[in-house]
């Protein structure tokens, strides 16, 4: 198994001064995933992107749990579709070009 | 430079109370924020100018010589220039010359005017701008992943780009924006994919088409025919009566898989049967008893 990069909860929360309940409750509320290693919590590397994002969007715009997770799936659900938007043009490129 | 309004910015009237400044300020934030509008340049605009907006208004102080000069900025620089330039002497020679070094790029020239480019609170961490480029490639570098090293703002990135890449497709590359202030995240580059077809074939997902011409001798008896695919040349056998626009499939010769090595799409090739020209008498001759038959 590859060896996975982690951060300490506790470091972290220092770092982004922020309260480590706050950490527990997003990952209580599977917005983020934590890792235990002998009683300490870890955040694995490829999870720091998104829980800094979220600690923007609660930070900077004062957006409680629910709201976090309600725009977190409206943004995954548009990325979505303009993933799909962009195929269905290539498609129709590939029938306007015919003519 | 023009006069910027910050009240317009944030659509309240020059009497709002600070809470209702703050009431703006955040609805507009939440709207306009980059983490809830990304690829959206006019929103990551958008959230500078209240951010500047709200900057100056939620300051009693700034707020206060605002309201004072307004539109009659350039006057106030002025004013406001000799009264720096004395002060800096005294207190703030250090400090200036940090405010310079910090992003005064993310402020206008209207807001370093009126109060220096130090001017900002200089505790709050932002995250740097995220930039956007597209990058023109063409189908034949689709088929293999490639490095490539592109400019943006001056800086030379090299990138590597994955073989089966779709027109459009955005990439995100982490912290190769804008830097951060303060100590805040650098923001990320986006990355554009327009494709433009320097090939025979045309693209749909992983598949590729081509057309082929055959004659009609080959097309009616049947033969070989060797044609030129991404992945080298190929035989295929035509069978005999074969009809005009017959299609078929070439297992495992089309566009690479996105991200999957070794998995492609297939080559579909559709047969278009060339009917001779310019006959001889004979060959004419051999038509009309072909048709009688």
């Amino acid at each position: 198994m590859a060896a996975q990069k982690l951060t300490a909860v506790k470091e972290f929360c220092v770092h982004h001064n922020i309260s480590r309940e706050f950490i527990i409750s997003l990952h209580n509320n599977e917005l983020i995933q934590l890792v235990t290693v002998k009683r300490t919590m870890y955040i694995p590397e490829n999870g720091l992107q998104l829980l800094e994002k979220i600690i923007r969007l609660h930070n900077e715009l004062q957006i409680n749990i629910e709201g976090i997770q309600t725009i977190l799936h409206l943004l995954s659900s548009i990325e979505k579709k303009e993933k799909e938007l962009t195929s269905l043009k290539n498609q129709l490129s590939f029938y306007i070009s015919d003519n | 430079m023009e006069y910027i309004d910050y009240y317009k910015i944030l659509g309240l009237s020059k009497t709002a109370t600070t809470e209702e400044i703050k009431k703006a300020y955040r609805k507009l934030a939440r709207k306009y924020h980059p983490d809830v509008n990304p690829n959206d340049k006019e929103a990551h605009k958008k959230f500078q100018e209240i951010n500047e907006a709200n900057e100056v208004l939620s300051d009693p102080e700034k707020r206060k010589k605002y309201d004072k000069y307004g539109k009659d900025w350039q006057h106030g620089e002025a004013q406001e220039q000799a009264r720096r330039s004395y002060q800096q002497t005294y207190d703030f020679g250090g400090q200036q010359q940090y405010g310079e070094d910090i992003g005064s790029d993310r402020f206008s020239d209207f807001f370093s005017s009126l109060f220096g480019s130090g001017g900002r609170r200089s505790n709050a961490r932002y995250r740097g701008q995220d930039l956007n480029a597209t990058l023109q490639i063409n189908l034949s570098e689709v088929f293999t992943t490639h490095k490539k090293t592109i400019t943006i703002n001056g800086k030379n990135i090299r990138i590597t780009i994955p073989a089966g890449i779709e027109n459009g497709q955005l990439i995100k590359l982490k912290g190769y924006g804008e830097p951060g202030v303060n100590g805040g995240p650098n923001g990320d580059l986006y990355i554009t994919f327009s494709i433009t077809n320097d090939t025979s074939f045309k693209k749909m997902g992983n598949d590729l088409y081509l057309v082929q011409e055959i004659d009609l001798y080959t097309a009616i008896l049947g033969g070989e025919l060797t044609i030129n695919t991404m992945h080298g040349k190929i035989k295929l056998k035509i069978k005999p009566e074969t009809q005009n626009n017959t299609k078929i499939r070439v297992k495992g010769k089309g566009a690479p898989v996105y991200k999957a090595e070794g998995q492609y799409g297939d080559l579909y090739v559709t047969y278009q049967v060339k009917l001779p020209q310019n006959l001889t008498e004979k060959q004419r001759q051999l038509f009309t008893e072909l048709s009688k038959s």
